[in-house]
């Protein structure tokens, strides 16, 4: 029987991104269109195999950033990874790539970030060109393209982020 | 139930004492809401223990377990309960689920009562969805608004652009003020003296005017450019320069109520390049600035997308903090307004995406080379500042900006590409006790202009004689404008002397001005003000024209030389320009295979391939072309491979290093080497002495042109010299006797 880890992770980005719509969509295979704002945290768990390990993922749903409400950075203390969720389609929300990601790195420094482009299903509002996409990458930050709705990449991005977070702790402990 | 329990079941708390066995005991079992949900969420293991007095006690591995928030709070709790003095702590609110699917808002207290460690844990349940609600509704309104803003930016820049277009096109102003007449956005044209071609009604309106066809204002546009100067003192430099310029800031209407106005100024140029309009479009967007909760001073997001530096509104909002407080005596603060030179070729040659990593590694560059109290910004563009505190000394700012100036100018590579890059740097200083953040950053990007005018690649400290200089640049384009009309210019030669092959003899046509009041000025005084204003166009064909009129009276009186022209980037890149160089061969029955034209490495950038056509194109025609100043900016062999030259001039930069450093006789060899390698002649420009002459020659260079031989010369002298050189030839001397010195 293998051995069960848990990792916690966080879900991170400006408001009504669709960081819940994702989860949703990777712990639940569901999804909805009605835009549903988070206060606060939820978090869901799901169990992912990695080689012979199974992970545990506990994924911290955080409430999106606006002028309002700033990212609370306690709760990133303990994320062996982040994904940072885009919206593609709204230009305000790549703005606030840059400070998210100065947070991370002053709060977790070594975790893995994987930047989410996410509601790329809507291709005919999209508004990511590759300027931005590099900008992003700029900040040492993969990106992958997303849909919460049709589940393009979703698995994909989360498990992504799950070997990137084996190969850090490998390395920290080599 | 206890009186106690009945309240803090009514009101949704969960009451635990910290035990000294790290469990948790339940003040009050009868607290259902909690029992429920503990027990559905550690339904897969063993339930609550009872303990005294039939209270629930839950060790903390089945507490965390159960909720891992609770396991992340207690670190935070931890610290509370260590300490007593410290209040207490709040978790901020998380949601459980239950095995229904009921959601459970909850928040979670640690503190100390009576010398008890307690945690507290809420059930918002009931008043979260009005919460919940709020939040909703001002998230979607938050969306909306971003939307709305997203467009109107858009409509803004396409409306500006298709006023511009119209004028442009000579359309007139009565049909361009009734095409806007009933637009949403307010449109303003005006002549540079502020007076009002065209203003629609929704102007009238942003601006409360009760008489809508008088703005009963002297100037709207001085108006404007002294409201929005407080937040960019650079606005009436880059009005004044005929740039384009768009910005949000508050106006006052004419009962002085101030609202947030959107504003986007372009310049319309008539045919000789001088400024006949601004387009100026204005949008009241005081409503979707308080939809966003916005604020000029704190706004959110304070940091540059790309380069991750302050950005503008982060570095007012820093400077003015810096206000607030006196500075020390004898202490100043000192700014460095920094712009990159050229910046646009880059993002015109390799792309947005090479430009933004440009300034990246810009940024990066400034911020390692500054201290670590010093405030870097990036304004926007490829404009930077630096902010140095408590300085002793102009001293300070002149070694800063000296190091900055070293560090931009390093080679990097962009794209696989090798370049380097300059700066211009205006410095300001403030040693009074109170800073004028608007003053010192205006003065700073004065300096900064100054610096350009002054050839780029280089720091100037403010000097009151800037604040004329502006003004003067447009007298100078006035001016400029007349002397074209009134040719008031001159050709002067300077031969270029082949080292291996005197029958080979060019020379190079410079122009010269022939101010009435100023006398002959060279071209640094004016060159730069005709590529900006256009005027580079006429200039650049009379000078053509000029040449070739000279060369063929050369040509008439049996002195055969070549002649060099240089053509600018603009002029070369002009639909007509094949044409007017045809027309000029045509006209005065000059050779072609004795005209040369003289090009930059920017006439490659944007579309190099139609230029290598147009030049190809030229060739066919029998005229020859030399690539210009090569060595600097984007040189590169991979591409100098395709293009149709057939001289390269080695950049007077590296020769004026001839023949001590190291570094330059490296470059001079290869560029010398590779470029025969590609049967490209040479012409080595700007030498000044024996040293560079004999190390140029012992590598072979093709050309020499320089002081050292002879300097730029009015048409008659050239003459002369022409009769003394063939009597040289004939003497066959320079092959034996390279000695140019005696002529």
């Amino acid at each position: 029987m293998s051995r069960v880890v848990a990792k916690k992770i966080c879900m991170i980005g400006p408001f009504a991104v669709g960081k819940t719509s994702l989860v949703r969509r990777f712990v639940d295979s569901i999804f909805s269109d009605n835009y549903l704002t988070t206060i606060g945290v939820k978090i869901s768990k799901k169990i992912v195999p990695l080689a012979d390990t199974q992970v545990q993922l506990m994924i911290w749903d955080i409430e999106g950033v606006d002028v309002f409400t700033e990212l609370k950075t306690s709760y990133l203390r303990g994320a062996s990874g982040v994904l940072l969720v885009l919206d593609g389609t709204r230009p305000k929300s790549f703005e606030m790539a840059e400070e998210l990601v100065s947070l991370l790195r002053e709060h977790l420094p070594d975790a893995p970030v994987i930047g989410l482009l996410n509601k790329s299903d809507l291709s005919v509002e999209w508004k990511l060109g590759d300027l931005e996409i590099a900008a992003v990458e700029a900040l040492g930050v993969q990106t992958m393209m997303t849909s919460a709705k049709t589940g393009e990449n979703v698995e994909q991005a989360f498990m992504a982020l799950v070997e990137k977070m084996d190969a850090t702790a490998s390395v920290s402990a080599s | 139930m206890s009186i106690l329990g009945g309240i803090l079941e009514e009101l949704g708390v969960a009451a635990f004492v910290r035990l000294d066995d790290q469990s948790f005991k339940l003040l009050s079992n009868h607290c259902l809401w909690f029992s429920n949900l503990y027990n559905a969420l550690r339904a897969d293991s063993k339930p609550a223990s009872e303990g005294e007095e039939d209270s629930l006690v839950i060790a903390e591995q089945d507490f965390c377990q159960a909720f891992p928030f609770i396991e992340h709070f207690l670190i935070d709790a931890q610290t509370v309960w260590d300490n007593p003095g410290r209040g207490s702590v709040n978790s901020g609110i998380w949601t459980e689920t239950d095995l229904d699917g009921n959601e459970y808002p909850l928040e979670a207290r640690a503190c100390h009562i009576q010398s008890q460690l307690i945690l507290l844990i809420e059930n918002h349940s009931s008043t979260f969805g009005h919460q919940h609600a709020v939040y909703q509704k001002a998230r979607n309104i938050a969306l909306l608004n971003e939307k709305l803003v997203s467009e109107l930016n858009q409509r803004q820049r396409e409306l500006q652009s298709e006023i511009e277009r119209h004028l442009m096109q000579d359309a007139t102003l009565q049909g361009i003020a009734d095409a806007v007449s009933g637009h949403t956005s307010g449109v303003m044209v005006c002549q540079p003296n502020g007076k009002v071609a065209i203003k629609n009604k929704a102007l009238v309106d942003i601006y409360k005017v009760t008489n809508g066809n008088d703005l009963r204002r002297a100037s709207l546009l001085e108006q404007w450019m002294t409201e929005a100067e407080e937040q960019y003192p650079e606005l009436k430099r880059i009005i004044e320069t005929g740039s384009y310029w768009e910005g949000e800031f508050e106006s006052s209407d004419s009962s002085e109520n101030r609202r947030w106005v959107r504003l986007t100024i372009g310049p319309v140029k008539d045919k000789s390049g001088t400024v006949a309009y601004y387009v100026c479009v204005a949008n009241d967007i005081t409503d979707l600035r308080s939809v966003e909760g916005f604020d000029a001073e704190h706004g959110a997001g304070g940091y540059d997308f790309t380069t991750r530096l302050p950005n503008r509104r982060h570095f007012w909002q820093h400077i003015h903090s810096l206000a607030k407080n006196d500075q020390p005596q004898g202490r100043g603060t000192g700014l460095l307004y920094i712009d990159l030179d050229y910046f646009k070729r880059v993002n015109d040659d390799l792309g947005h995406q090479a430009g933004d990593f440009l300034l990246s590694a810009i940024a990066s560059r400034i911020s390692r080379n500054v201290k670590h109290n010093d405030f870097v910004g990036h304004l926007g563009g490829d404009e930077f500042v630096v902010l140095v505190r408590s300085i002793e000394s102009d001293a300070q700012l002149t070694a800063v900006a000296s190091r900055l100036l070293g560090s931009i100018h390093e080679p990097i590579s962009v794209d696989g590409q090798p370049m380097q890059i300059t700066a211009s740097i205006g410095i300001s200083t403030c040693y009074e006790s109170v800073i004028d953040p608007t003053l010192l950053v205006r003065q700073a990007d004065l300096a900064m202009y100054a610096a350009k005018e002054s050839g780029k690649g280089q720091s100037r400290f403010y000097d009151p004689s800037m604040e004329s200089s502006i003004p003067h640049n447009i007298q100078r384009e006035r001016e400029l404008v007349d002397a074209i009309s009134n040719q008031q210019f001159v050709l002067h030669l300077q031969p270029q002397v082949c080292v291996r092959d005197t029958k080979q003899f060019k020379a190079e046509a410079l122009v010269r001005w022939q101010h009435p009041q100023l006398g002959l000025l060279p071209p640094a005084d004016f060159i730069a003000i005709a590529e900006a204003s256009g005027l580079i166009i006429p200039l650049g064909n009379w000078v053509l024209m000029q040449a070739c009129r000279i060369g063929a009276d050369l040509n008439h009186s049996g002195k055969p030389v070549c002649i060099a022209v240089n053509i600018s980037a603009k002029q070369l890149k002009h639909p007509d320009f094949y044409q007017t160089l045809e027309n000029c061969l045509e006209q005065t029955a000059f050779p072609a295979a004795l005209l040369e034209i003289e090009i930059t490495e920017s006439c490659f950038l944007e579309d190099m391939e139609s230029v290598i056509r147009l030049l190809e194109k030229i060739r066919l025609l029998g005229v020859t072309i030399s690539l210009d100043d090569f060595g600097t900016g984007f040189s590169s062999f991979n591409y100098l491979r395709q293009l149709p030259v057939d001289y390269l001039k080695i950049d007077r930069s590296f020769v004026k290093e001839l023949p001590e450093d190291r570094e330059s006789r490296a470059i001079t060899s290869s560029i010398i080497s590779l470029a025969h390698e590609l049967t490209i002649e040479v012409v080595a420009e700007g030498v000044e002495n024996s040293g560079q002459f004999n190390f140029l020659c012992g590598r072979n260079v093709n050309f020499i042109q320089g002081f050292l031989l002879f300097k730029p010369m009015p048409v008659e002298e050239f003459v002369r010299l022409f009769s003394l050189i063939e009597e040289l030839n004939g003497r066959n001397k320079w092959i034996d006797e390279p000695d140019f010195g005696t002529l």
